[in-house]
C-alpha cells in the first residue's frame, strides 16, 4: 500500500524524483526485483510470494512445532526437480527415516538421495555444512536442534560456496530470534492445506501469507 | 694418452698386456665407458636416516640423539642440529652427551626400521624411474637416464626429487654419474656436480682420499702404506700389480666405477602392500599433534602408489602406545584414491571421533590391497565428472567422521508390505537397481520405526487400502490402511489388523 502511494506521489510530483526512481540501481522494497537465481517451488502462489521461488545457495528456515502437517511435502516438487537435474539431495538428521515409496511417488529419483543420521547436534551441523559446501548436493534438509547464530552463519557460507539451498526445520519460538537465514517461513496447518507466513525473504518484504493446498502422497485430496 | 686408451679398448679383458701405464701423467683419462649410452645414475644418500625415523617437530625442536650400543658402550650414532650445537658428535659416549646437554632426548637406534624406511623410499622412488636399487649404507640408486625427457631434464628432475623428499622430512645428498658406483661415490662424498661422462667423473673424484671408496679397513691401510692416498694416485698404479697384491676384485671394481665393465644392478621389486611406522618426538594424546606425522606417512604412501600406478580404498592406521596394545583405526573410501590431502582430511575427521585412552608414541600406517586407479577419460561433460568427484569426497568425509552406517541411500523393493517396500542402500555402490514406483495408494514421507497406539478423535482422509500379502514367507499381513488427520492438522498413516479392532499408527505425512 505504501509503495503505491509513493509511486503516485512521484508521478504527480517532482520530476527529478521521478527520474531518480527510474534509475535501474534504485530498488524500492514494494516491487520485487526481477531475475535472481530461483528454484521454482512448484506452487505458483508461493513462487510469487518468494519472488520467483526458493533462492539458490542460501539457508531457508521453516519454523514449525508439528511434524506431519506437510512441512516436507511442501518441498517435494523441488526435490523431484533437483534429482531430475542430476543434483543430490540430503536428509540430515531427519526425525524418522524418509519413506522411499513416498519419495518415488513424488517423482524423486532415489539414487540421488542421501540420508545422514547423526548422534548429536554438533554432528548434525557439521554434516549439513559438509553437504551444503560439497557442491554435490543441490538441496539439503536438516533438523538441526540447537544452532546458534555463528553456526547458522557458517552454514550460510557453506551454502553459498556449494550453491546449495539448505532447509532448516526449527521450532516456532526461533521466530523471535534473529537469524542469518535468507528466507524464514512460519508453517502452520490450515483447513485447506499448509499455511505459510513469510517472515523474511530476499528482495522483498515479509508479512504475506500463502496457503499451499494439501496433497496426500502425490494424490491431491 | 689417446693411444693408451685405444689399446685398452681393443684388448680383451683378462688378456691385458703387461703394465703399460707405469708413468702416466696425472691427467690420464679413464677408460671409455662401455655402458649403454644415455644411462645415468642418480644416487640418493640419506646421511640422517636414523634421525628421520622420528617425526619432526614443527617448532623449536628439542635436541635429540639416536644412540646405539657398540662393544657394550652406549655411543651417539646421530645427533640432531640442536644436539650438535651443544658439542655432541656421532661417536660421543651417551654419558658425556647427557653431560653436555641436560634436556637431551635419547632414542635407541632401530636398524630394522631404517632398513624398512629405505625400502619404502625405494618404492617411492619408482615414480621417477622403473629401475631403482637399494644399496648398503643408506643409499638408493635410480637409473634416471630414460626419465630425463619426461621430467624436463636432469636439473629439474633432481630438484623435484629433492623437493619431494623434503615434504617427507628426508634429506638426501645426491650424486649423478654415468655409473652406479660413480654416482654412489659422488653422493657419499658430497659432490653435487653431475658427471655425465667418464672424463668428468675422473676429474671430480681424482682428489678424493682412498677411504671414500668404502673398502675394507685393511685394504685402505695397505694402500696408505704404499703411499697411495688419493684415487688419482690409485689410478696411476699398474693394474696387474694391484690385482696381485690386493686381489683381482680391485681392478674390476675400478673398471665398474669407470664404466669399463658393466655393472648391472638388481631392480627393486616393490612389495604388494605399504607398511610404515613413524615415531613421534614426544608422546601426545592430542589428535591435532598427529597431523604432521600422518601427513608425512600419507605423502609417502601417495608416492609409492604413484610409482605403481595404483590407489587404495582402505587404510589401517595404528596408534602405538607405550606398554599398551595399539589403537586400531580403519578408514574406508568411497572410491579408490591416492590424493594425500584428501586422505589426510579423512584421517583427521576419523581421528576426531576416536577417543585416545593413552598417549600416542608412534603411528603405523598400513595399506593392504592396492587397486588400479579408476580410469579417467578427458571428460566430455566436465560438470558431471566434477559432480561425481564432489559426491565421492562428500561421502568419504561423512563416513570418516560419522561412521559407515550413518550415511545411506534409499531404494524401492518389490513388495506391497509397507515395511518391506524399501531398503537402505550403500550410496558408494552405484550398481543398485531401481524399480519403477508401483501405483499404490498414498504413502507417508515418514514411516515410524515402531508403530504407536492410535490417539482418539482422528478424522479419516483416505482409505481403506487393503494390503493382504506375504502369506508365503511367514511375514503374512492382512491390514487395512487409512490416512487420518488429528485435531492439530497432523496427518497419520494407520492400519487396522484384519478382523480385530486394534488400530495403530505407522507413518506420518511430513
Amino acid at each position: 500500500m505504501e509503495a503505491d502511494t509513493d509511486t503516485r506521489d512521484a508521478t504527480g510530483g517532482d520530476a527529478s524524483l521521478d527520474i531518480l526512481l527510474r534509475r535501474r540501481d534504485i530498488w524500492r522494497g514494494g516491487t520485487p526485483l526481477p531475475g535472481g537465481d530461483a528454484l521454482p517451488t512448484g506452487h505458483a502462489a508461493l513462487d510469487d510470494a518468494l519472488g520467483g521461488g526458493w533462492p539458490r545457495g542460501v539457508l531457508v528456515e521453516l519454523l514449525t512445532d508439528l511434524h506431519g502437517i506437510g512441512e516436507v511435502t511442501l518441498l517435494l516438487p523441488l526435490l523431484a526437480a533437483q534429482t531430475d537435474a542430476g543434483c543430490h539431495i540430503a536428509f540430515v538428521a531427519p526425525p524418522h527415516i524418509p519413506y522411499a515409496p513416498a519419495l518415488a511417488q513424488a517423482g524423486v529419483c532415489l539414487e540421488r538421495v542421501l540420508v545422514i543420521t547423526t548422534q548429536d547436534d554438533a554432528e548434525t551441523l557439521w554434516a549439513l555444512e559438509q553437504a551444503l559446501g560439497s557442491g554435490a548436493c543441490g538441496v539439503a534438509l536438516a533438523w538441526p536442534g540447537r544452532a546458534d547464530t555463528r553456526a547458522l552463519r557458517r552454514l550460510q557460507l557453506a551454502a553459498e560456496r556449494g550453491r546449495a539451498t539448505g532447509f532448516l526445520y526449527r521450532e516456532t519460538r526461533q521466530a523471535a530470534h534473529a537469524s542469518p537465514a535468507t528466507v524464514r517461513l512460519l508453517l502452520s496447518p490450515a483447513d485447506a492445506g499448509l499455511n505459510i507466513r513469510i517472515l523474511k525473504r530476499r528482495r522483498g518484504w515479509g508479512g504475506s501469507v500463502v496457503v499451499v493446498p494439501r496433497v496426500v502422497g502425490g494424490v491431491g485430496k | 694418452m689417446k693411444p693408451l686408451a685405444r689399446t685398452r679398448q681393443h684388448s680383451l679383458p683378462g688378456l691385458d698386456p703387461a703394465p703399460v701405464r707405469v708413468a702416466v701423467p696425472a691427467d690420464t683419462p679413464l677408460p671409455r665407458a662401455r655402458n649403454r649410452p644415455g644411462s645415468l645414475w642418480l644416487a640418493l644418500y640419506f646421511p640422517h636416516l636414523a634421525l628421520e625415523m622420528i617425526a619432526q617437530e614443527d617448532a623449536a625442536p628439542m635436541p635429540l640423539v639416536v644412540c646405539q650400543t657398540v662393544r657394550g658402550r652406549q655411543l651417539v650414532h646421530a645427533a640432531s642440529r640442536g644436539a650438535r650445537g651443544s658439542g655432541i658428535r656421532p661417536g660421543t659416549p651417551l654419558g658425556d652427551a647427557l653431560g653436555l646437554c641436560a634436556e637431551l632426548r635419547v632414542r635407541q637406534r632401530d636398524t630394522a626400521a631404517e632398513h624398512a624406511a629405505l625400502h619404502t623410499l625405494a618404492a617411492w622412488g619408482l615414480q621417477y624411474t622403473d629401475h631403482v636399487a637399494v644399496e648398503e649404507g643408506h643409499v638408493l640408486l635410480l637409473e634416471v637416464g630414460r626419465s630425463l625427457r619426461l621430467f624436463g631434464g636432469m636439473k629439474r628432475l633432481r630438484r623435484r626429487i629433492l623437493a619431494d623428499l623434503e615434504t617427507l622430512d628426508h634429506h638426501a645428498r645426491t650424486g649423478l654419474a654415468v655409473t652406479p658406483l660413480g654416482a654412489r661415490l659422488l653422493a657419499r662424498s658430497g659432490i653435487a656436480e653431475p658427471a655425465r661422462d667418464t672424463d668428468t667423473l675422473a676429474a671430480l673424484i681424482r682428489e678424493l682420499p682412498v677411504e671414500a671408496l668404502e673398502w675394507p679397513e685393511a685394504v685402505v691401510q695397505r694402500l696408505r702404506g704404499m703411499g697411495v692416498n688419493t684415487l688419482g694416485a690409485l689410478w696411476r698404479l699398474p693394474r696387474d700389480g694391484l690385482a696381485r697384491r690386493l686381489g683381482a676384485w680391485l681392478p674390476a671394481y675400478l673398471d665398474r666405477l669407470t664404466g669399463y665393465l658393466p655393472d648391472p644392478r638388481p631392480r627393486f621389486e616393490p612389495p604388494p602392500s605399504f607398511e610404515r611406522r613413524l615415531w613421534l618426538p614426544v608422546e601426545t594424546h592430542d589428535q591435532a599433534m598427529l597431523r604432521t606425522p600422518l601427513q608425512r606417512l600419507l605423502r609417502e604412501l601417495a608416492g609409492v602408489l604413484r610409482g605403481r600406478g595404483m590407489a587404495v580404498q582402505s587404510l589401517d592406521l595404528r596408534l602405538l602406545h607405550a606398554r599398551r596394545p595399539a589403537t586400531h583405526v580403519n578408514l574406508g573410501l568411497a572410491a579408490p584414491g591416492r590424493d594425500p590431502d584428501h586422505l589426510l582430511a579423512l584421517c583427521m575427521e576419523r581421528l576426531s571421533r576416536q577417543c585416545l585412552d593413552a598417549d600416542v608414541t608412534g603411528l603405523e600406517l598400513q595399506a593392504g590391497a592396492f587397486l588400479p586407479l579408476p580410469h579417467r577419460d578427458t571428460a566430455l561433460l566436465p560438470d558431471v565428472e566434477a559432480q561425481a568427484d564432489a559426491r565421492q569426497s562428500l561421502l568419504d568425509r561423512l563416513r570418516a567422521r560419522l561412521g559407515r552406517d550413518a550415511v545411506f541411500g534409499l531404494a524401492l523393493r518389490d513388495d506391497h508390505r509397507p515395511a518391506r517396500a524399501w531398503a537402505r542402500t550403500d550410496p558408494a555402490d552405484s550398481a543398485s537397481v531401481s524399480i519403477a514406483p508401483p501405483g499404490y495408494g498414498p504413502r507417508p514421507l515418514w514411516l515410524l520405526e515402531h508403530s504407536l497406539p492410535c490417539p482418539p478423535s482422528l478424522r479419516r482422509v483416505h482409505g481403506p487400502e487393503r494390503i493382504e500379502t506375504g502369506w508365503w514367507d511367514g511375514g503374512g499381513e492382512r491390514r487395512d490402511y487409512y490416512t487420518a488427520e488429528d485435531r492439530h492438522g497432523v496427518r497419520w498413516w494407520l492400519y487396522r489388523e484384519h478382523g480385530t479392532d486394534s488400530v495403530r499408527l505407522c507413518g506420518v505425512f511430513g
